[in-house]
């Protein structure tokens, strides 16, 4: 991508802002921006692992 | 920035040379004079990393040396740099001070440090600051390719699309499994029991049972507490079970002989073993004596023939001599005495023979007779034991029945006997419904702590779709910003520079916001890309190369290589002047290696390789 630094800073914003708008904590929004970043440095990181990311450390498993 | 001067030591075809640059400069040279080796340079120096992706930085060194370097003089925002750095990615950084008069180092490690000398990205300068005549080569093709639109071609946005693609699926994946456990929720249903009303009844059962074994407590000790009907029932059935089987017994002993018989046979054997003292022949012996009197009586009588048949002839074979008849009659009448004395004896053998072998015989059927009687005695003695044991347990029990029947008399035993009885039954009964009354109530349990950890599951899943939802509203949203953000520059931008690119006014171009693509229009017709003529479209490239630079940052530097490539002469002065134009608002370095195209520029400001 061209400028993954512009982009993942876009991604935050929103990410940040939805999460407030739904009630989640900042702690989970940080997260899926932290697996997002992976994602975008890792292009194997497909979609089974980005969840797995997403559950993982979790107190109830899924 | 506004780059000044170059350095480059053992790089491409350079051992050492040093350039310097203005507001436009061109670089002229023939080809593999080291025109696009300097471009690379610049870009390396600046960022480390070779600006043709599809080489590596040890590729920029001269043939035959391992290290080169590149040291880049420039000012950014009234700052005095000097980048240097070498093949083997060492950095080093220092800031002219006010005065003029010396260096001061800055950084020396990353290109992080470097950021607010160099505040645009690599990849973003590398398309909104430099033009490879490579990049045309899509650009020329016709694009949009793959439904992406030419902003998107431009800013590589395919790894974007890719993980939009994949939270979509993260999405899913996350709703499949809240789908799977709510499945699993459905078919755990709730027992029809009602828990308020299975406790009550399990308290109503208690209380029964406990009047119950009260009940029964107060017959037994009215009934002076000996007439137990459990334990008189165990004691009936344990008599009735000895009387059973004393009677088997006494039906297979009554197959047996009397004792008393058995014993007088035995004595009668044992008297008549006793008495038979004699000792007789080996019946063998006798065997064999017969067997030689036999022999002996054979021999003689043929003995006897023999010597009749010589008695009748006059004279003998052998010898021809006259023989007498007196004497054979003589031979004769011994050897027939003989035979007859020996057939006696024979006689006497084969009687004493007989004798003993009925005498053997006799013995033989009184010992096995012996044998049989001494068996049944031991059998019937052995009943005898058992029945008098059996007996003994008899009375035993016998006597604990009277003792637990105590004073009450039959009919009192019986009626309070069974009435007791009913009650233990009825209270058998009560305490398997309890039992299965408690099991049912832990099962309720049980089910409802299971329904709460799968609600607690079923929250956990909606947290999770709630957060790859927000993951891709998230991502659609940037991915729209980005768009609509670079859009409005990209739009604003280019109607700005279609003032200075005269060339393409016969074009009416625009950016749409849906598609981001170029919208071309000539004369009230809409063109596509691959519809204009070459030399239009790398034209209306450069144009948006600046757009997007406006747009997305540049480095204040416009550097291409070879962009006259391909161009007739007036095209070329049209892209001289375009040049020249875009050298008022950012400083132009251009290769050529076309001797007309550089000749339409001042000399001051060419480099000739």
């Amino acid at each position: 991508m061209i400028s993954q630094e512009m982009f993942f800073d876009l991604f935050g914003v929103h990410v940040r802002q939805l999460a407030g708008v739904n009630g989640v904590t900042d702690d989970d929004a940080e997260r899926i921006i932290q697996i997002f970043a992976e994602a975008m440095k890792n292009p194997y990181m497909d979609e089974r692992h980005i969840y797995q990311r997403l559950i993982e450390n979790r107190d109830v498993v899924v | 920035m506004k780059i000044s001067q170059l350095k480059v030591e053992h790089i491409g075809c350079y051992s050492g040379s040093s350039f310097q640059f203005s507001d436009l400069t061109v670089i002229y040279g023939e080809n593999r004079a080291g025109k696009s080796t300097l471009i690379y340079a610049l870009y390396y120096a600046l960022y480390g990393k070779h600006l043709n992706t599809t080489l590596s930085v040890p590729d920029l060194c001269q043939k035959g040396e391992k290290i080169g370097a590149a040291t880049l003089h420039f000012s950014h925002e009234q700052t005095n740099c000097q980048l240097w750095r070498s093949t083997l990615g060492t950095v080093a950084l220092s800031i002219l001070s006010e005065d003029g008069t010396q260096w001061k180092s800055l950084v020396q490690d990353t290109s992080e440090s470097l950021k607010p000398f160099v505040p645009i990205p690599a990849d973003i300068a590398s398309l909104t600051s430099f033009f490879r005549e490579g990049e045309l080569i899509y650009f020329l093709k016709d694009i949009p390719r793959y439904n992406k639109t030419l902003l998107q071609q431009l800013l590589e946005m395919d790894d974007i699309f890719i993980l939009q693609s994949r939270l979509k699926k993260t999405t899913g994946i996350a709703k499949e499994k809240r789908k799977d456990i709510q499945v699993d929720q459905s078919s755990l249903k709730l027992p029809s029991l009602n828990p308020a009303t299975a406790q009550k009844e399990t308290e109503e059962l208690k209380t029964e049972i406990g009047r119950i074994d009260a009940e029964i407590k107060n017959l037994m000790a009215a009934s002076g507490g000996a007439a137990d009907p459990r334990l008189l029932n165990m004691l009936q059935r344990t008599i009735d079970e000895k009387k059973t089987e004393i009677a088997s017994i006494e039906k297979a002993r009554a197959e047996l002989p009397e004792q008393d018989i058995l014993v007088r046979k035995k004595e009668e054997i044992e008297k008549s073993i006793s008495e038979s003292t004699v000792v007789y022949s080996n019946p063998d012996e006798l065997q064999r004596q017969l067997g030689s009197y036999d022999q002996q009586i054979q021999a003689l009588k043929s003995d006897i023939q023999r010597l009749s048949d010589m008695e009748k002839q006059p004279s003998c074979h052998a010898c021809g001599q006259a023989l007498s008849p007196d004497h054979f009659t003589r031979l004769i009448s011994e050897r027939r005495t003989r035979c007859a004395e020996i057939e006696n004896n024979r006689k006497r053998v084969a009687s004493e023979l007989l004798t003993v072998q009925s005498t053997l015989q006799d013995q033989k059927a009184s010992k096995i007779a012996m044998g049989t009687i001494q068996r049944q005695l031991a059998e019937i003695q052995h009943w005898n034991g058992k029945v008098k044991k059996l007996n003994d347990q008899l009375s035993e029990a016998a006597g604990e029945y009277e003792k637990a029947k105590g004073t009450a008399d039959d009919m009192e035993i019986e009626t309070g006997s069974r009435h007791i009885l009913e009650l233990q039954s009825q209270h058998a009964e009560l305490q398997k419904r309890l039992i299965g009354l408690n099991i049912e109530i832990q099962h309720v349990e049980q089910r409802k702590t299971d329904l709460e950890k799968y609600k607690e599951k079923i929250r956990e899943a909606d947290h999770l779709v709630l957060l790859c939802e927000i993951a891709c509203q998230a991502m659609d949203r940037a991915v729209a910003a980005l768009n609509q953000n670079l859009m409005e520059k990209v739009r604003e931008s280019l109607q700005e520079w279609a003032g200075h690119f005269q060339y393409l006014d016969r074009f009416d171009i625009e950016m749409t916001p849906k598609e981001l693509s170029p919208i071309i229009q000539a004369k009230g017709f809409t063109y596509k890309l691959n519809q204009m003529s070459k030399s239009e479209r790398i034209f209306l490239y450069l144009m948006l190369k600046l757009a997007i630079g406006d747009a997305m940052g540049h480095l204040g530097v416009f550097i291409l290589d070879d962009p006259a490539d391909g161009l007739d002469f007036k095209r070329q002065q049209v892209l001289a002047h375009l040049l020249q134009e875009v050298s008022g608002r950012r400083q132009v370095i251009v290769s050529t290696n076309d001797d007309r195209f550089a000749d339409i520029f001042p000399t001051s400001s060419r480099i000739n390789l």
